[in-house]
């Protein structure tokens, strides 16, 4: 009986938000791909999808770590396809002074797994990894973290463990995300549990990523041919304003980065 | 030559140490292009095969400064046009212009870096004060300055403990430098002026290890490598005197009128006839400030202020040096008690007193004043210079300061193949960010050219501790992960990870696809299979 209201939730936002799809896989994409349909200085939420086929261990919940990490490369790759001018010192999100903040354990990606396929480390010179664990009551510190890191000039993207974030805490996120849309807005990604998904924030999107099969990505020079991992991403639920520029998205069935 | 020779009166105590930065010009191009994170010519994937041309604009035009050994083969001069030395070097190469300041400031750098050798170290003075011009040449060019590179000159003596063989230190100091990508020629002698000839002497003929004898060395080189003027080495030329050892034959009385004063002198210090003076650099000692109360003070909000004032008259100290301060050591002296010590280290350099103050004012609640405090000490440890990212520094600080030192970190990479060992966690609060210069490198190198592909052979989720699963064989069309079934598309594998020091403990990975598209890596050590990570 528990079940049948969150069920409910759960069409009712499906109905409300527009549908729209995501596909990567692993690889990043075309610079006019998703960051500018994702919109800046708002709190996008990230769900990977658990089917219940992959038994992992109770205290390990999914992250979209491979998506997040593409998203990312994606905001530095369109960032170098419109480079500031010599003279001019960018602060525009991906710029090469700019930091990425991987708050909470749980959403620090593998190392190994933020290098592209060349092994360039610039994606993982550039992040910064937050541990609150140490500390009692992790979950405030988390928030009291993102906050603070949202708040920097120095950070154009965020990354955050929302695990247990409640609509104050998710509202509190949301604003600094908002506040920093007065300088060079920040790229604000909140991961939750899969069990979240029908927990109401103030995020302006949430998104459940799943595993995608039989994308085949031409082998690589590891020797590791065939199949790539892949991963489709769904919007669950939107806020039309977050949303507004991202027509291409919203409107078409499914939207594919594919290596160039 | 002998009998003039034979004079010499080493002075036996004494030893120095001469640095000759043969490409100098050149190799400051190369560095600063690579900080900066420029791109190199393809020809730079081997060092020694980068051409590079240091240009000067004169009367308008674009002339050449100096330029590589490369260059130099290829036909460019200092004093041709740009143009002509494109023509002359067709291929890639590296133009920069010339910046005798920036130079200037490097050599200063680079001679209070070999303070490591010994406290006294000093640049070679040159009689025309214009070191610019002295930096831009290369040995054996005739670039404007004619008295050769620039040479920094080390007193080693009584470092015979420390240093007990000299060849050693000298291939020590050559290799050091290589790595930060100066050329060096280094020589020691009993005088500067010895160790500086036998430095820039660009033939070996003066290599001590050739001639067996400091003296016979010294008398090999040549008149070019004691730094005399160029009217002078000319004259004696005329006469059939080209090394030192035949200027020495001369009578003295005659050299000074006909060649100069400089000339004697020059030659007196290397013999060691003549006293030699050098000034060594001195740097300056870190900043530090007091305050000393008039009794001893118990009232914390006092204590406060006079740390607040400590660190304004500190930071207005580092702003005149242009650095930021990264170790802070406060000491308060206790009327009846020991001083409290309490050390604060910063992410990157900061000179912002506002900032300072609020990491010290946690500090400053824990102190322990017992019957008050008499003065306080605020010291810097640590400079640096100041990055431009501020804010990210002052927000890694805060978050230090509230959730601990480990609680910030950055992942730097091991030479290890093994997945376990890969990998090193740096805290920030005692490695630092990552410095700018590397992030433009890293830009440089990868983001700008990156192929549009995230690395898809390892994991981006690591599983730790064994998460054992039952496999029948590889290729398998199903696994058995915690008393579940799980189907298998495809498999992708051995990648064979062999342990450094046991062959036999070696670990195959298998990447394997379940029918729903997870994406698994599987470890396999001898007959027990296990999940090492997922692609999440």
């Amino acid at each position: 009986m528990r079940c049948i209201p969150d069920e409910l939730r759960e069409r009712v936002a499906a109905l409300a938000a527009p549908h729209a799809e995501m596909r990567v896989r692993g690889v990043g994409g075309t610079a006019d791909g998703s960051i500018a349909h994702l919109g800046l200085g708002a709190v996008h939420e990230w769900l990977a999808v658990d089917d219940g086929e992959t038994p992992i261990p109770r205290d390990l919940w999914l992250v979209p770590h491979g998506f997040l990490v593409a998203l990312v490369w994606e905001m530095f790759l369109a960032h170098a396809a419109h480079p500031p001018s010599p003279l001019g010192v960018s602060h525009a999100p991906g710029a090469p002074d700019t930091r990425v903040a991987w708050i909470g354990r749980r959403v620090w990606p593998a190392p190994r797994a933020m290098l592209d396929e060349s092994g360039s480390r610039a994606l993982l010179a550039r992040s910064l990894f937050i541990d609150a664990r140490p500390q009692t009551c992790e979950r405030k510190h988390r928030l009291w973290a993102a906050e603070q890191a949202l708040a920097c000039d120095g950070v154009s993207a965020v990354i955050w463990d929302a695990e247990g974030f409640d609509m104050v805490a998710s509202r509190r996120t949301q604003l600094a995300a908002a506040r920093s849309r007065d300088r060079p807005a920040v790229l604000a990604l909140a991961v939750r549990p899969w069990r979240e998904r029908a927990t109401l924030t103030a995020a302006a999107s949430r998104w459940a990523v799943h595993p995608c099969a039989g994308v085949c990505d031409g082998g690589n020079a590891h020797g590791m041919s065939g199949d790539a991992p892949a991963w489709r991403a769904e919007l669950l639920r939107g806020r039309g304003a977050a949303l507004a520029g991202s027509a291409h998205m919203v409107r078409r069935a499914t939207w594919s980065w594919s290596a160039g | 030559m002998n009998g003039g020779m034979q004079g010499m009166r080493f002075m036996r105590c004494t030893q120095f140490m001469a640095i000759c930065l043969p490409r100098w010009s050149a190799d400051c191009a190369r560095r600063d292009a690579i900080r900066a994170g420029r791109r190199l010519p393809q020809s730079a994937a081997t060092l020694g095969s980068l051409v590079i041309i240091i240009i000067r604009l004169e009367r308008g035009m674009r002339i050449v400064a100096a330029c590589c050994p490369n260059a130099s083969r290829a036909g460019v001069r200092p004093g041709l046009s740009l143009v002509h030395a494109r023509a002359l070097c067709p291929g890639p190469k590296l133009e920069v212009e010339e910046r005798p300041e920036h130079e200037r400031a490097l050599l200063q750098a680079c001679a209070i870096w070999c303070q490591r050798y010994s406290p006294i170290t000093a640049i070679e003075s040159t009689p025309d004060s214009t070191l610019g011009s002295t930096l831009g040449s290369t040995l054996g060019s005739t670039l404007g300055s004619t008295l050769g590179p620039p040479v920094i000159v080390v007193d080693i003596s009584g470092c015979q403990r420390i240093y007990p063989c000299d060849a050693t230190l000298r291939a020590r100091v050559v290799d050091e430098l290589a790595r930060l990508g100066f050329v060096a020629r280094v020589a020691s002698a009993m005088t500067a002026a010895g160790a500086v000839a036998l430095a820039c002497d660009g033939s070996r003929r003066g290599d001590p290890r050739q001639t067996r004898s400091e003296s016979a060395a010294l008398a090999a080189c040549s008149l070019r490598a004691l730094r005399i003027a160029p009217e002078a080495i000319d004259a004696l030329a005329l006469v059939n005197v080209h090394t030192i050892g035949e200027l020495a034959a001369l009578p003295r009385a005659s050299v000074v009128s006909r060649y100069g004063e400089r000339t004697l002198r020059r030659l007196g210090e290397a013999l060691g006839e003549v006293a030699e003076f050098i000034v060594p650099i001195r740097t300056l000692p870190p900043p530090s400030c007091e305050r000393v109360f008039d009794g001893p003070v118990t009232n914390l909000e006092s204590i406060r202020l006079a740390v607040e004032g400590l660190v304004e008259d500190l930071c207005a100290q580092l702003d005149e040096r242009d650095r930021g301060g990264r170790e802070f050591e406060l000491t308060a002296i206790c009327a009846d008690a020991e001083s409290q010590v309490h050390r604060l280290t910063l992410g990157s350099p900061s000179a912002r007193a506002r900032h300072i103050v609020a990491m010290l004012a946690p500090r400053l609640e824990r102190l322990p004043m017992g019957m008050g405090v008499e003065s306080i000490r605020l010291a810097v440890l640590r400079m640096g210079r100041l990055g431009p990212s501020e804010g990210l520094s002052e927000w890694a600080d805060t978050v230090i300061a509230r959730l601990g030192p480990a609680s910030v970190m950055r992942a730097g990479f091991a030479e290890n193949h093994h997945p376990d060992r890969a990998v090193t966690w740096l805290t920030v609060a005692r490695c630092g960010l990552v410095p700018r210069r590397v992030l433009r490198q890293a830009s440089a190198r990868g983001i700008l050219n990156a192929p549009r592909a995230v690395c898809a052979w390892r994991p981006s989720s690591m599983i730790d501790g064994a998460e054992c699963v039952v496999v029948d064989a590889p290729h398998a069309s199903s696994i058995r992960w915690r008393s579940r079934e799980i189907a298998i598309a495809s498999w992708s594998g051995p990648e064979r990870i062999a342990s450094p020091w046991d062959r036999a403990a070696s670990t195959d990975y298998w990447r394997v696809c379940t029918a729903t598209g997870r994406w698994l890596w599987l470890r396999r050590r001898g007959d027990e299979w296990s999940v090492a990570g997922i692609w999440s």
